[in-house]
């Protein structure tokens, strides 16, 4: 029963964050993500992955990330801006994913608004690199999402604690 | 005659994404500037007719940031954008006289719309 409440309310939780991604993209980028079922479907286009983070406080603290690969930032990137794909330097990447976890965190926040999962936002964070994990000391309970942009997956994770 | 629009906002996108959007309808970017303190400097120097203005920002905020500008000249005309939609925040907004609230993310009609209620 506890199981199941906790299903349901990660489901209600995923689903403003999912929304959030494709209103945000859509709206900024003019691209349409497309939801893929199943996990662990990271880019594996080889080179260099960037993550957007945030932390979320509420009722549950967690933390909010977007991953996707370089290819993919460059590719949202340019939409957004006009810059062209090849032209866009690390610091368009870097703030591009910035913005765009900030945005899709602030979406799905006014979505919960009115709800027990109510939260406030950190500044966003970025990590990079070639080969990297984020692993939480303490015991989680992770929601994963991803969507595939053009030939790229982005990946949405929500890590409750 | 052109009006002319200052950009006070801590991301470097932000600033391509206004300025493509401005100038493709006919504005002219008068000024980019990167925090609050920034853009009150600019608002003196440049009076232009329209502030976009973000929240969030290191340095000085943009709350702070348009408190000043409305002190220098309380007809200024200023777009708040942020991606907290806080009532909170929109109330103080609000009070400082704030003309327009816009939620990021925002299209080309959002951001068009909003200018010509204004200019």
């Amino acid at each position: 029963m506890e199981e199941r409440a906790f299903l349901d309310r990660n489901e209600f939780i995923g689903r403003a964050f999912s929304t959030a991604v494709y209103d945000v993209l859509s709206t900024m980028a003019g691209l349409e993500p497309v939801e893929i079922q199943g996990e662990n479907n990271f880019s594996d286009r080889g080179g260099k992955y960037i993550t957007g983070a945030m932390t979320l406080a509420g009722k549950r603290s967690s933390m909010a990330s977007i991953r996707m690969d370089s290819d993919t930032a460059a590719l949202i990137v340019s939409y957004m801006t006009g810059i062209i794909v090849s032209e866009a330097n690390e610091e368009d990447l870097y703030d591009g994913t910035a913005e765009l976890v900030n945005m899709v965190c602030g979406r799905a926040k006014a979505a919960l608004a009115d709800s027990d999962e109510y939260f406030q936002l950190t500044s966003p964070f970025i990590v990079t690199g070639d080969n990297y994990v984020i692993l939480y000391k303490n015991r989680i309970q992770k929601l994963e999402k991803s969507f595939r942009i053009g030939e790229g997956i982005l990946t949405l994770e929500l890590a409750c604690m | 005659m052109i009006k002319r629009i200052l950009i006070v906002d801590d991301s470097p996108i932000i600033h391509n994404l206004l300025r493509k959007t401005l100038e493709n309808n006919g504005y002219e970017v008068c000024g980019d500037a990167k925090n609050g303190r920034e853009g009150v400097e600019l608002f003196g120097q440049l009076n232009p007719d329209l502030v976009f203005m973000d929240i969030t920002m290191p340095i000085m905020d943009g709350l702070e940031a348009a408190k000043s500008i409305k002190t220098l000249r309380p007809q200024a005309r200023i777009i708040m954008l942020s991606a907290m939609g806080d009532e909170e925040i929109m109330s103080q907004a609000k009070d400082l006289g704030i003309d327009i609230f816009l939620k990021k993310p925002f299209d080309d009609y959002k951001i068009i719309s909003a200018i010509a209620k204004l200019v």
